[in-house]
């Protein structure tokens, strides 16, 4: 009996074009990656870690270890988005750590700025104030399963593949980080 | 349609919000209808969704004006599987050096702790630092032990 014809091999995303020939060494591919991905990576890290310094260091290392890494990458294991993501997320919660707990609040929430409805604004302000110490109160996990769940539209099963876990800790972090924020929104007073 | 529990449906709003959406498959009708049935899991909805605006306010903040330096990046040098050949060797060896090291910690206790913890001057129960000559005495495996591991003069002279 004949084998069948093997088909015509799915041809790899985008992204994971890219990555092979950053396997080769290829400078133009390695930028053209970086110009696809930095910005989701750029969101993801910021909301994890609630810093926009550490969240550019946090991408600049990833991207670093992609470049350098690159021979490790295996389309065969998974597309080169979902490596890079993995990369990233482990180096965010790595990081946690040596983070203060709490960020300043920035001068934007300056009260003393009057538009044309200052009530309106100073109500903004506060509840903006309140959102922004209730954030820094939560843990980078608790952040992270947040920003995969609600601003990723990422599913249960997905997020609990990225983060290392299973899909019922996945709820149990969400439901603590969900009812946590309720808690600091209606308690925290702004300072 | 499927059937929820109270403590099922609070579940679900905790952990995955006031978007139906977002329920697990199959539970949305039945959710929704015991919202309409029972005052507590109306409550836990109504908590849901304010929380949602809450979390829809984070994540429409602006992503700061932040950007990797590619350049900086390519300017290093790739890895290559063969940059790394000594931590292969050393991964080979590893066994050999964990049994090496086991048996150096129980040359030097048998040259060092014996005798105290036996009776401090009292001649060794244990033959560890006895000479070969002595062998008459010693049991067979005590006598291959100080084979090996027999001092040389100067150890003799700290021991």
């Amino acid at each position: 009996m004949e084998a069948p014809a093997p088909g015509p091999a799915t041809p790899p995303n985008p992204v994971t074009a890219l990555m092979l020939r950053v396997a080769e060494g290829d400078k133009a591919a390695f930028t053209a990656l970086v110009r696809q991905l930095e910005r989701p990576a750029l969101a993801l890290a910021w909301r994890t870690l609630n810093d926009p310094t550490e969240a550019q260091d946090a991408c600049q290392q990833a991207f670093t270890r992609l470049w350098t890494e690159a021979h490790r990458f295996d389309p065969a294991r998974g597309s080169a988005e979902a490596w890079f993501r993995r990369i990233l997320i482990n180096l965010c919660l790595d990081r946690r750590r040596a983070m203060r707990p709490v960020q300043p609040i920035d001068d934007a929430f300056d009260l003393a700025d009057a538009g044309p409805d200052p009530e309106a604004r100073a109500i903004a302000s506060d509840q903006q104030q309140r959102l922004e110490l209730a954030m820094a109160e939560l843990n980078a996990r608790q952040r992270l399963a947040l920003m995969l769940f609600h601003g990723e539209g990422r599913s249960m099963a997905e997020i609990a593949a990225q983060m290392d876990t299973t899909a019922k800790a996945v709820e149990g972090l969400l439901g603590r980080a969900r009812n946590m924020l309720r808690t600091l929104m209606n308690e925290s007073t702004p300072k | 349609m499927t059937t929820l529990s109270t403590e099922t449906a609070l579940a679900i709003l905790a952990s995955h919000g006031a978007d139906p959406a977002r329920w697990p498959a199959g539970s949305q009708a039945a959710l929704l209808a015991l919202a309409g049935r029972d005052a507590g899991v109306a409550a836990a909805l109504a908590d849901a969704q304010a929380t949602d605006v809450v979390l829809a306010d984070w994540l429409a903040r602006p992503l700061p004006a932040l950007m990797v330096d590619a350049a900086a990046i390519t300017a290093l040098p790739q890895l290559r599987p063969q940059d790394r050949p000594q931590l292969a060797t050393a991964a080979r060896w590893r066994p050999a050096l964990l049994a090496a090291s086991l048996t150096l910690v129980v040359a030097v206790g048998g040259w060092l702790g014996v005798e105290d913890w036996f009776g401090g001057n009292a001649a060794p129960v244990v033959a560890s630092a006895s000479p070969p000559s002595a062998g008459a005495e010693l049991a067979e495996a005590d006598a291959a032990f100080a084979y090996v591991f027999t001092p040389t003069a100067a150890e003799e002279e700290l021991i």
